[in-house]
C-alpha cells in the first residue's frame, strides 16, 4: 500500500496531475491521507494462510464469495473509470484471478503495466507461483510494459528468474522508488522531536507481524549497557502482548523509547547515529541512502525476498547483515560497540530515482496523455 | 453467496460531518454483540472513515470513491475531481456489485433514501425480489418540511419509500417531530415507520456535580462549520462576570484557514484550550460546567444524553457554505430541533441571527446557575432499538438456515 501511494503521489508530480484511482484492500483506515488527485476504492481484504492460500480476514464466510465480489467491483470500477493505464502491483492476474474479466474488457483502451518490486522471493519459488497462476501468459497477453522498481545491477529478474524472452523484453528498471528526496530542505521537520537523545539508534521492523523477536533482541541490547539510546518503532501490526512487554522494558528509563507507527518514518532516520531494520523495501530503500551504518536482519520465512535483498546490499557494501537466529541481544550490542567506518554513498552503486521518473515511464506508455513536465520536489510540511 | 451465517449491510453516504459514520460504526458494533455470528458490511465513501476507530469483529468495509464535500466553503478537496456522472456512475455500479454479491438479509441505508443523486435507485430495484429486507433509518429531522416535501416529490422518493423499502427507522421522537405528517407520508409508507430515539453512545455516567473542574466547553462538531460560532465564543469569555477556563473543540474536518484563525484568536484568549479531536467526548460533556455547540444531531444527543447545560446556536446556511452564509441557501434541520427541545427547557437556544458575543456571554452565565435539565422524556435508546429491528427484520425474512448467534 505503502509503495503504490508513493507511486500515485509521484505520478501527480507534473504540471496537470492525472486522476488516480487505487484499488486495494482495506488494510487499516485512516492510516494515510491521500492527495487531492487521489482517491480510492477498497475492499475486504484477504489474508495469507499459512499455507499459500488466502482467506477473507472478516464478514465473509468463503473465499469464493469475496473472490466474486472483489472481482464484480474491480471489474465494474475500471468499466467506468476506463483508465488509460492500469499499474498493477505484482500479481498480474489479481488474486486468484480476480483481475481476469476487467483485462478482457479493457484490452484495445487501456494500456496495462505491472510493477514488481526489486526482488520477489527464491526464483524458485517465483517460478513456481508463476507457473501456477499463469503469470507469463497473463503478461504476454495483456499487458504493455512490466516496470521493476529496482535496478539490475542489485538484481536482475529477467536472469534470475529465468524469465522467458517475450516477457523480458516487456521489462523496464524504473530505479528504486525512495521516498526520502520529499523530505529535503526541510529543517524545522523534527521539532516535536526534540525529547530524543541526540545520539540514537533507530530500530525498524516494518508492519510488526513478525518483527517482536528484532524488536525485542534490540531492545534488551540498547539496556545491555550504559550509555546506549535507542527507539523502537512497532508498526501497527505487532502483536499486543510483545507491544506491552517492550513497553514495559522501557518504561522508567529514557535510553529506551517505544513508538507504534510514525507517518514519515525518513524524519526518524535522518536524526538515527545507526540503524537496526528488517529488509523489507521501503525500510531498506529509505536507510541505505543516509550514509549511516545499517545492521540489516531479514525475514527468512516464508518467503526470502528480505534475504537476498540483504544479502545483495550487503555484496555492495552498504549494509551489514545478521540472520535473525544470530541476532540475539549480544550480538546487536556488539555490533553497536563496533567501529564501522560510514558506508560509502548508496547512489553511487544503485539508481534511486524511480519515483522521478515515472512520469516519464507512463508518457512512453501513453505519449501525449500526461502533462509531464515536472513540478520541483514538493516539501512535506 | 453460500454461507449460512446472518449477513447485515449499511449504506452511509458522505456528505460533510462526521455524525454519519459514527452512528454507522454504533449500529455495527451494538450488532456485532447482539448477533456475534453475524457478517458485518459498511459501504461507505466518506473521508471520515479514517478519523474512526477500529472496527467491530466481522466488520468489513467497502469504501467507494469520495463525493466531494469533506471540508470548508472554497476549500474542497474533491478527490478525483471526475465529472459528477462518471463518479455517480462509478458509486452506483460498486455499490450494486457489492450488495448483489453479499446478498445481505438486511440492508440499513442512512438518511438518504437513494445516497447521492440516485445512486442508490439500482440496486435497491435489484434487491426487489430477493430475501433483503430494505431499511431506510432516518435522522429525527431533515430540513423544513415543505422543503423535504419539494425535494422528495421532486426525486421520486415518495415512489422509492413506497415500493423499493420495507421498513423505515426514525432516530428521534414523534412527540418532538412526526416525521408521517411533516413530510406527507401517505399511510401505507406511514405504516413503515418505527420511532427508535435518539442514537448516543452507550448510558451516560453519573455526571459530575461537584463542580470543581468549572470550565466551558465548545465543540464545533466535525468542525467544517464551526468557525463562526467558535469565534464568538472566544469574543464571549472575556465578557463572562468570572473568569472561566474553555476548552474548544474544533473538529477535524476544520479547514487549515479557519483552524489558523481561529488559533490565532484563540492564543490571545488566556484560558483557553484548543483541541481539534476528542475521540472521548463524553467525559468532557459530562464535566462541563455549560456546553455551547451547534445543533446537529450527534452532539444535540449526546448533550441530552449526559444532561449537559447547553447553550446552542443551530446553523441555518447549507453545509460547508459558512462563508457564504445564508446567501448560499438555508437549512432548517438544526433549527428546528433546537426550538423543539427547547420548548421542553432541555438546552437553551440562541437564534442565529440574534447571535453576539454580548448575548453569548450572558446566556452561558444564565445557564451556569440554571438546575441541570432533565431529559427523562426524551428516548436514548436508538442504538438498541435500531440493532432490535434490525435483528427482527432479518430472522422474518425466512432464513431459518443463518445464525443469528
Amino acid at each position: 500500500m505503502r509503495r503504490n501511494l508513493l507511486i500515485s503521489e509521484a505520478l501527480g508530480q507534473v504540471d496537470c496531475p492525472p486522476h488516480v484511482l487505487l484499488i486495494a484492500g482495506a488494510p487499516e483506515l485512516g492510516a494515510f491521507t491521500l492527495p487531492s488527485h487521489v482517491d480510492a476504492v477498497m475492499l475486504p481484504p484477504f489474508v495469507k494462510t499459512a499455507g499459500s492460500g488466502y482467506v477473507p480476514r472478516t464478514a465473509f464466510d468463503s473465499t469464493k464469495s469475496l473472490l466474486a465480489m472483489r472481482a464484480g467491483i474491480i471489474r465494474a470500477t475500471l468499466d467506468l473509470f476506463l483508465p488509460d493505464v492500469v499499474i498493477t502491483d505484482k500479481l498480474p492476474r489479481g488474486l486468484m484471478g480476480e483481475l481476469d474479466a476487467a483485462l478482457d474488457d479493457l484490452s484495445g483502451h487501456t494500456r496495462f503495466v505491472l510493477g514488481l518490486r526489486d526482488i520477489l522471493d527464491h526464483p524458485l519459488a517465483v517460478h513456481r507461483d508463476w507457473m501456477a497462476d499463469g503469470n507469463e501468459a497473463a503478461i504476454r497477453e495483456s499487458y504493455d510494459a512490466v516496470w521493476v522498481y529496482g535496478d539490475p545491477s542489485v538484481y536482475d529478474p529477467r536472469y534470475e528468474y529465468g524469465l522467458s524472452h517475450d516477457v523480458s523484453n516487456k521489462l523496464r528498471f524504473t530505479g528504486y522508488l525512495d521516498p526520502s528526496p520529499r523530505l529535503k530542505g526541510n529543517g524545522q521537520e523534527l521539532t516535536h522531536e526534540d525529547r530524543l537523545p541526540a545520539r540514537f539508534t533507530l530500530c525498524l521492523v516494518g508492519g510488526g507481524q513478525d518483527g517482536g523477536p528484532l524488536a525485542r533482541g534490540f531492545a534488551r541490547a540498547v539496556l545491555d549497557a550504559p550509555g546506549r539510546h535507542g527507539l523502537v518503532i512497532t508498526g501497527p501490526f505487532m502483536p499486543a502482548e510483545t507491544k506491552a512487554e517492550l513497553c514495559s522494558l522501557a518504561r522508567g528509563q529514557n535510553r529506551l523509547r517505544v513508538r507504534e507507527f510514525v507517518r514519515h518514518p525518513g524524519r526518524l532516520l535522518r536524526r538515527a547515529e545507526r540503524v537496526v531494520t528488517m529488509c523489507g523495501y521501503n525500510a531498506l530503500t529509505e536507510a541505505v541512502t543516509l550514509g549511516v551504518p545499517i545492521l540489516g536482519v531479514p525475514r527468512v520465512k516464508p518467503r526470502i525476498e528480505q534475504l537476498i535483498r540483504a544479502q545483495r546490499f550487503a555484496d555492495l557494501g552498504l549494509i551489514d547483515v545478521m540472520y535473525p537466529d544470530d541476532a540475539s541481544p549480544d550480538a546487536i550490542g556488539s555490533w553497536l560497540e563496533n567501529d564501522i567506518p560510514p558506508p560509502p554513498p548508496a547512489d553511487q552503486c544503485i539508481d534511486f530515482k524511480g519515483l522521478e521518473r515515472l512520469p516519464e515511464f507512463v508518457e512512453d506508455i501513453i505519449p501525449g496523455r500526461l502533462s509531464y513536465r515536472q513540478k520541483p520536489a514538493r516539501e512535506v510540511p | 453467496m453460500p454461507g449460512d451465517s446472518l449477513r447485515i449491510a449499511l449504506f452511509t453516504h458522505d456528505t460533510f460531518g462526521l455524525g454519519h459514520v459514527r452512528r454507522s460504526l454504533r449500529f455495527l458494533r451494538r450488532l456485532s454483540e447482539e448477533a456475534p455470528q453475524a457478517a458485518l458490511l459498511l459501504v461507505s465513501g466518506s473521508p471520515a472513515l479514517g478519523f474512526m476507530e477500529d472496527l467491530p469483529p466481522r466488520t468489513d468495509v467497502v469504501k467507494i470513491p469520495t463525493m466531494a464535500r469533506t471540508g470548508s466553503s472554497g476549500n474542497r478537496p474533491a478527490h478525483l475531481p471526475l465529472p459528477l456522472a462518471d463518479l455517480t456512475g462509478i458509486r452506483e455500479r460498486v455499490i450494486r456489485e457489492t450488495m448483489l454479491a453479499f446478498s445481505p438479509d438486511v440492508l440499513l441505508v442512512d438518511n438518504f433514501p437513494l445516497g447521492s443523486r440516485g445512486e442508490l435507485k439500482s440496486t435497491l430495484e435489484a434487491l426487489r425480489g430477493s430475501a433483503t429486507k430494505t431499511v431506510l433509518g432516518l435522522r429525527d429531522i431533515l430540513d423544513a418540511p415543505e422543503i423535504v416535501r419539494r425535494d422528495w416529490m421532486r426525486q421520486g422518493t415518495y415512489d422509492v419509500l413506497d415500493h423499493l423499502y420495507d421498513a423505515i427507522l426514525v432516530y428521534g421522537m414523534q412527540e418532538l417531530f412526526d416525521v408521517a405528517e411533516a413530510y406527507a407520508l401517505p399511510p401505507p409508507t406511514a405504516e413503515k415507520l418505527v420511532y427508535c430515539g435518539y442514537v448516543t453512545d452507550a448510558p451516560a455516567p453519573p455526571r459530575n456535580e461537584n463542580g470543581s473542574d468549572g470550565f466551558l466547553l465548545a465543540t464545533g462538531g466535525g468542525g467544517g462549520d464551526a468557525l463562526p460560532l467558535l469565534t464568538a465564543f472566544l469574543d464571549a469569555l472575556p465578557l463572562l462576570p468570572s473568569p472561566t477556563p474553555a476548552i474548544l473543540l474544533t473538529g477535524p474536518l476544520m479547514g487549515a484557514a479557519d483552524r489558523a484563525a481561529l488559533e490565532s484568536k484563540a492564543s490571545r484568549t488566556p484560558g483557553v484550550t484548543l483541541r481539534t479531536f476528542e475521540p472521548n467526548f463524553a467525559p468532557l460533556l459530562s464535566s462541563a460546567q455549560v456546553v455551547v455547540s451547534m445543533c446537529g444531531y450527534n452532539t444535540t444527543a449526546e448533550i441530552l444524553a449526559h444532561r449537559a447545560r447547553a447553550v446552542v446556536v443551530p446553523r441555518t446556511w447549507r453545509y460547508g457554505e459558512h462563508e457564504k452564509g445564508e446567501a448560499g441557501g438555508r437549512e432548517w434541520e438544526q433549527l428546528l430541533r433546537a426550538r423543539c427541545l427547547a420548548k421542553m427547557g432541555l438546552i437553551d437556544l440562541i437564534e442565529p441571527e440574534a447571535l453576539t458575543p454580548e448575548r453569548l456571554a450572558e446566556r452561558i452565565a444564565l445557564r451556569a446557575a440554571a438546575p441541570q435539565p432533565d431529559p427523562h422524556t426524551v428516548s436514548l435508546d436508538g442504538v438498541n432499538r435500531v440493532a432490535r429491528e434490525i435483528l427482527n427484520l432479518a430472522s422474518s425474512n425466512g432464513q431459518e438456515g443463518r445464525t443469528i448467534a
